[in-house]
C-alpha cells in the first residue's frame, strides 16, 4: 500500500505527440482513484508512467515518498490489469497466479497455498487447471487480478478491465472490483472512458483532456460542481445544455440574460457582471405544456426520446434547442408549445473564454475517501 | 554480481570501460601471439556488455538493451557483409598478387581489368573461359527473366483458381501443389531432358526456359496461393455484386492488392532460375552455357585466377542483390507474412 | 457480357452457378496445368517406371522390366547407407544451429536502435547471392595457405597455423554444414523478426511489471510465441539441406576421400548424370522425396495435432 504523487508529470512521444502534459496530483494511500477520460486524453500513458514501461519526459512519480521515476517496473512493486488481460496462453490459470511468486523463488508449497488463497477471493477455484484460451472475458478478468493480488504490490494499476465486458458482467464486476478494494486495502487506480465506471466505483475522479489535468475531485463533486466545461459537458448521461449570453445585477440577484433567456443564478458568488456560459443538465430542466405565464420561457416541443427510466423532449426556443426532462404524469406532443423550468440550483456559469467556472462549488462536505452513497441527481 | 555501483551511470560506465580496456590488450596481445588471451578477452566483452546493459537501463528505459543489441547488429553485419565484401567485392579489383596478400579495404592498386577478362573474348589469361562467361551471362539474364514473367503469370492464374473457384478436385490439386513445390528438381531432370531432346531443344535457349519453368512453377504457384489467401475475398465478391465479371474483378479490385507480392514472386522465381546449376550443367553441351556452371568451372584449381573468379561472383551477384536491395521491404514481409500464417 | 445486354444486377448467388465455375477455372488452371502435366507429372510418373525399367538403348526410351533390383540394390549399398547417414549429419546440426542463430539475430534485430533498416536488410545478401558464388567466396576465404580467415585465426593466437578447412574427414562435412548455416540462417531470422512484431505487448508488459528480468521474458513470453514460426524455420532448413548440392558440387566433389561429404541428393546425381545408371538415381532420387515428404507431413501433422488437442 502506498501513496502516489505525481510532480509535474509530461509525457512527449518522438515525432512530437504531448500525450501528458504537467499531471501534479497526490493521491492518498488506499484510495481508489479513477482517471477518466475520452481517447486520445492521456490517461493510459499516465498509467503507463506509473507502471514504468514508459518513460516520463519531465517530472517525477513517487511511492510513499520514495522515487520511482527511474526504478524499472519489474522493480517498482506494482501491479496491473491490462484491458487484454496479459496472460500467459502456454500456462494453466494456476500457473499464471503463481509465476510472480515463481520468479521471486518461493518454494512450491507456499505458491500452491497462496494461489488457492486468492482463487477463494476471486471465486475461481473452479479454472485453476483450464488454459486462458479455455476462459471467458470475465473469467480471465479474474485471474488477471489473482495475478495482481498474489504479489501483494504497493499500488494496483487498472487499465480500462471492463471495456471488454458486457454490459450485465461489467455491473457485477464494478461491484467487484470495490468489494476486492475494500479487503485488500491497497490503492487502485483506475483508468477508463466510460463515466459509470468512474462514477460507480472512484472515491475520486482524475479527469483529463488532451493530457492536461481538467479536476481531481471526489466522484459526486466532479458531476455536481464541474470545474470546467470540459468536465461538465464530458459527464452526464445526456449532453449538458450551453448557452451564451451576459451577466447582470437586478437588485439583490444576479441574472443571466440573453436573447430568449433570463434567469436568476444561484448565490455562489460570481462575478457580477460579464459574458458567461450557462450549464444546464437536461435532468436540471423541467418541461410541461405551455400555461400562460411571465417568466418561463416558451418554446416548442420537436422531439420526444426515451433514455430509461425517464422521457426528454428537445425544445426548441428562439436559437436555441434545450433537452429538458418531462416530468412523469406531462402528456406532450411534437409541435405543441411548452414551457421550461430550470432548477437555479442547478446552473453552471462557465467563463466563455477559458471554459473554467466561475460559481464556486460549496466546500466539500465529507471528506474523500469516504465511499459515497448518494444518488446522482 | 551483487549492487556494487552506486549508479546506473557508474555500472554503464564500469562496462564500457572493460570493453575498452580488454580491447585494447588484445590488440598489443597480437604481437605476441598468446591465444589465451583471446578467450579472456571474449569474457570481457561479455561481462562488459552486460554491465553497460544493465547500467544504461538505469539511465534511460531500454536505453542499455537497445545500445547493446546495436553493438551486436554491427557484429551480426559484419559476418555477413565481411567476408563477401573483402573476397569479392574489393578482390575482384585487386591484382593478383595483392589479393594474395592479405586483406585490404580499399585495393591499393585499383584495377578492372579482369572484369575486362571477363566479358571480351580473347585477352589475357584463360581467354577461352572468359568469352563464355559473356554469353552465359547473357544467357541466364534472358532465361531468368523470361521465366520468372511466365512462371509468375501461369501461377498468377492457376493460383486465383485454387484459392478462389470452387471446383471439382480443388482439395486434391492444392494439395499436389503442396507436395510437388517440395520435391528436389532431380526426380524430374532425367525424364525432363528427355523430352527436351525429343523436341530437339537441348542445348537451346528454349529448353533451358522450359527446364527451368518446370522446376520453378509449382513453388510459385504455391507462393501465389498463399498470397491470395492473404486478400479478403468479400472486396472481390463486392466488386462482383456491382456487375463485375471475374477477371474485371480479378483485374481491378484483387490484383492491386496483390501486386507486391507478384512482384516478389517474380523476384523469386528469377533467383531460383539464376542461381540454378544442376539442370543448367546438365543441358549444356557446347551452345548454351549459363551461369552458374560457367562459375564452377572458373574454380577449378589449375586454371584458377582469383581475382577473376572474384570478378566473375560479382558480376554474377549483382542482378539478384540489386533485385533484392530494390524490393527489400516487401520481400521481408513476404517472407515473414508466409511463415506466420 | 456485352452479348447479354443490359440485365438485371447479378446476386452473388448467381456467381455460384457451377457450369460457370468450371469453365472459369478450367480457363485460368489452363497454362498451369499444361506445363505441370507435361513437364512434371509426366517425369514423376517416368522416374518411378525408370526405376524399375531401367533406360532403354535409345535417350528417352524405358528398357524392358528389370523387376526391384534396384530397390533391393538400396539396401546392401554401403555407399548409400553412408550418404544417408551423412545427410542426417547435415541436417540435424543445419537446423539446430540455423535456427538456434536465426533465433539469436532476430531477437537482436527487433531491439529499436538506429540503423536497424539496415541491418535487416543485410540479412538479405546471403539469401539472394548465388551458391557457387558463395561456395567460391568461402573456399578462398578458408583456404588454409592464404585465406584470410586463417590468417585471422593465426594473428590471434587462437591457432597455431590456420586450419585446412577442406581436407579433414568428417571435418569438411562440417566445414559445408557451416556455410550452408550462412547462406541460409538470414531467411529464417528473417521470419522470426516478422514474427516477432506479432508479439503481444500486454503479455511482455505484463511480465515486466510481475518482475521477469529479460531471460525470463524470453523464455516464458517470446518463446512460446515463437513456437510456431520455430517449427516452419526447421521444417525449411531440414527441407532446404535435405536438398544441399551445389555447394557440395562446387566445394569437394564429394570428397575429401572417397565419400565423405556425399549426401542423398549428391549421391543420387552421381548415380544418374556420371554413372548414367538412371534407374538407380531415380530410386535414390525417389528416396530423398519420400524422406522430404515424410518429414514435412510429420512436422506439420504434429503442430496442426498440438494445437487441435491444446484448443478448447
Amino acid at each position: 500500500m502506498a501513496s502516489v504523487r505525481l510532480e509535474h508529470l509530461g509525457k512527449t512521444y518522438r515525432g512530437g505527440v504531448n500525450a501528458l502534459q504537467d499531471l501534479t496530483v497526490t493521491i492518498p494511500n488506499g484510495e481508489f482513484v479513477c482517471i477518466l477520460g475520452p481517447s486520445g486524453s492521456g490517461k493510459s500513458t499516465a498509467l503507463k508512467l506509473l507502471a514504468g514501461i514508459e518513460e516520463a519526459t519531465t517530472g517525477r512519480i513517487f511511492f510513499d515518498d520514495q522515487d520511482v521515476t527511474l526504478t524499472t517496473p519489474e522493480r517498482r512493486d506494482v501491479a496491473m490489469v491490462f484491458q487484454s488481460y496479459g496472460l500467459y496462453p502456454q500456462m494453466t490459470v494456476a500457473e499464471n497466479i503463481a509465476f510472480p511468486l515463481m520468479l521471486r523463488k518461493v518454494p512450491r508449497a507456499e505458491r500452491a497455498r497462496q494461489v488457492e488463497e486468492v482463487c477463494k477471493l476471486l471465486g475461481i477455484g473452479k479454472l485453476l487447471r483450464r488454459y486462458p484460451r479455455q476462459l471467458s472475458g470475465g473469467e480471465r478478468q479474474r485471474v488477471a487480478l489473482g495475478r495482481c493480488i498474489v504479489r501483494n504490490p504497493r499500488v494496483f494499476l487498472l487499465d480500462e478491465p471492463l471495456s471488454n465486458l458486457d454490459a450485465n458482467l461489467r455491473v457485477s464486476m464494478r461491484q467487484e472490483l470495490r468489494r476486492l478494494h475494500e479487503i485488500l486495502g491497497a490503492t487502485f487506480i483506475y483508468v477508463t472512458h466510460d463515466q459509470d465506471d468512474a462514477l460507480a466505483m472512484g472515491d475520486r475522479v482524475l479527469v483529463l483532456a488532451e493530457g492536461r489535468l481538467q479536476q481531481y475531485d471526489a466522484a459526486t463533486r466532479v458531476y455536481q460542481y464541474p470545474a470546467n466545461r470540459f468536465v461538465a459537458s464530458f459527464l452526464g448521461r445526456l449532453p449538458m445544455n450551453f448557452f451564451s449570453g451576459a451577466l447582470e445585477t437586478r437588485g439583490d440577484l444576479v441574472m443571466f440574460r440573453n436573447a430568449d433567456l433570463l434567469l436568476a443564478v444561484p448565490d455562489g458568488k460570481p462575478p457580477v457582471t460579464g459574458t458567461a456560459t450557462l450549464g444546464v443538465r437536461p435532468d436540471a430542466i423541467s418541461v410541461r405544456s405551455a400555461h400562460p405565464g411571465k417568466e418561463a420561457p416558451v418554446g416548442f416541443v420537436r422531439w420526444l426520446e426515451v433514455v430509461q427510466p425517464d422521457l426528454y423532449a428537445t425544445i426548441e426556443i428562439g436559437s436555441h434547442r434545450i433537452i429538458a426532462k418531462v416530468p412523469e404524469g406531462e402528456a406532450l406532443e411534437v409541435g405543441q408549445p411548452a414551457y421550461l423550468h430550470f432548477n437555479p440550483a442547478k446552473l453552471h456559469l462557465f467563463d466563455p473564454a477559458t471554459g473554467d467556472r466561475l460559481n464556486p462549488a460549496p466546500e466539500e462536505a465529507a471528506p474523500a475517501g469516504t465511499r459515497r452513497r448518494e444518488a446522482l441527481a | 554480481m551483487g549492487r556494487k555501483f552506486p549508479s546506473p551511470a557508474g555500472e554503464a560506465i564500469a562496462g564500457g570501460a572493460i570493453l575498452v580496456l580488454a580491447t585494447a590488450l588484445e590488440a598489443v596481445q597480437v604481437h605476441y601471439r598468446a591465444g589465451w588471451v583471446f578467450w579472456l578477452w571474449l569474457l570481457a566483452v561479455i561481462a562488459g556488455l552486460t554491465l553497460l546493459r544493465r547500467g544504461l537501463n538505469g539511465v534511460r528505459l531500454d536505453l542499455g538493451t537497445r545500445v547493446v543489441a546495436g553493438l551486436l547488429a554491427v557484429v551480426v553485419v559484419a559476418v555477413i557483409v565481411v567476408p563477401f565484401v573483402l573476397v569479392v567485392l574489393v578482390g575482384s579489383f585487386q591484382s593478383r598478387i595483392e589479393l594474395l596478400s592479405g586483406p585490404h579495404i580499399w585495393p591499393t592498386h585499383f584495377t578492372t581489368q579482369f572484369y575486362g577478362q571477363l566479358f571480351n573474348a580473347g585477352l589475357g589469361f584463360g581467354s577461352t573461359a572468359a568469352s563464355v562467361y559473356g554469353q552465359a551471362y547473357r544467357n541466364s539474364l534472358i532465361v531468368a527473366a523470361t521465366v520468372a514473367i511466365f512462371t509468375t503469370l501461369c501461377a498468377l492464374l492457376g493460383a486465383y483458381a485454387i484459392a478462389r473457384i470452387r471446383f471439382p478436385g480443388r482439395g486434391a490439386i492444392h494439395s499436389a501443389v503442396m507436395i510437388t513445390y517440395m520435391l528436389p528438381g532431380i526426380i524430374l531432370f532425367v525424364p525432363l531432358v528427355g523430352i527436351i531432346k525429343s523436341l530437339q531443344l537441348v542445348d537451346s535457349l528454349p529448353g533451358m526456359f522450359l527446364g527451368h519453368s518446370a522446376i520453378i512453377l509449382p513453388f510459385v504457384v504455391w507462393l501465389m496461393v498463399g498470397a491470395f489467401d492473404a486478400v479478403d475475398p468479400d472486396t472481390e465478391y463486392a466488386a462482383r455484386v456491382d456487375g463485375a465479371s471475374r477477371f474485371g474483378a480479378l483485374r481491378r479490385v484483387v490484383l492491386p492488392l496483390i501486386l507486391p507480392s507478384v512482384a516478389t514472386t517474380a523476384v523469386f522465381a528469377f533467383l531460383l532460375s539464376w542461381n540454378e546449376l544442376l539442370f543448367a550443367k546438365v543441358m549444356y553441351i557446347s551452345q548454351t552455357p549459363m551461369l552458374a556452371p560457367t562459375i564452377v568451372n572458373f574454380m577449378d584449381p589449375i586454371n584458377r585466377i582469383e581475382p577473376q573468379l572474384s570478378a566473375a561472383g560479382m558480376a554474377a551477384s549483382v542482378p539478384v542483390l540489386l533485385l533484392a536491395l530494390l524490393m527489400q521491404r516487401y520481400i521481408i514481409r513476404d517472407i515473414g507474412e508466409g511463415s506466420v500464417k | 457480357m456485352s452479348v447479354l445486354g443490359v440485365r438485371r444486377r447479378r446476386s452473388p448467388s448467381d456467381l455460384a452457378i457451377k457450369g460457370e465455375q468450371r469453365f472459369y477455372a478450367g480457363v485460368f488452371l489452363l497454362p498451369t496445368a499444361l506445363i505441370a502435366l507435361g513437364l512434371v507429372a509426366y517425369p514423376l510418373v517416368y522416374s518411378l517406371l525408370l526405376t524399375v525399367r531401367g533406360a532403354g538403348d535409345l535417350p528417352g526410351e524405358l528398357g524392358p522390366w528389370i523387376g526391384f533390383s534396384n530397390w533391393t540394390h538400396l539396401v546392401g549399398d554401403p555407399v548409400f547407407r553412408q550418404s544417408f547417414v551423412q545427410s542426417v549429419m547435415y541436417v540435424v546440426p543445419a537446423c539446430v544451429v540455423g535456427v538456434g542463430v536465426a533465433l539469436a539475430v532476430a531477437v537482436v534485430l527487433n531491439q529499436d536502435f538506429p540503423g536497424r533498416r539496415i541491418a535487416r536488410a543485410c540479412l538479405l545478401i546471403p539469401w539472394a547471392l548465388p551458391p557457387v558464388v558463395v561456395a567460391a567466396m568461402f573456399e578462398w576465404f578458408l583456404d588454409a595457405r592464404r585465406g584470410l580467415f586463417g590468417a585471422w585465426l593465426t594473428g590471434l593466437g587462437i591457432t597455431a597455423r590456420p586450419p585446412d578447412f577442406f581436407s579433414g574427414i568428417p571435418g569438411t562435412l562440417f566445414t559445408l554444414v557451416g556455410i550452408h548455416v550462412w547462406k541460409t540462417f538470414p531467411l529464417l531470422a528473417i521470419m522470426f523478426v516478422v514474427a516477432l512484431q506479432y508479439l503481444p505487448q500486454e503479455t511482455l508488459h505484463a511480465a515486466r511489471i510481475d518482475g521477469a528480468g529479460m531471460l525470463h521474458r524470453f523464455r516464458y513470453v517470446v518463446l512460446p510465441h515463437l513456437r510456431p514460426t520455430i517449427v516452419a524455420a526447421v521444417i525449411i532448413e531440414l527441407l532446404i539441406t535435405l536438398q544441399l548440392f551445389d555447394l557440395i558440387y562446387a566445394l569437394t566433389l564429394g570428397g575429401p576421400g572417397a565419400y565423405s561429404t556425399y549426401n542423398l541428393y549428391f549421391y543420387a546425381y552421381k548415380n544418374t548424370f556420371e554413372y548414367q545408371d538412371f534407374g538407380y538415381g531415380a530410386v535414390l532420387a525417389y528416396v530423398v522425396s519420400a524422406l522430404v515428404i515424410v518429414c514435412a507431413l510429420i512436422l506439420t501433422r504434429g503442430r496442426a495435432a498440438r494445437s487441435q488437442l491444446a484448443g478448447g
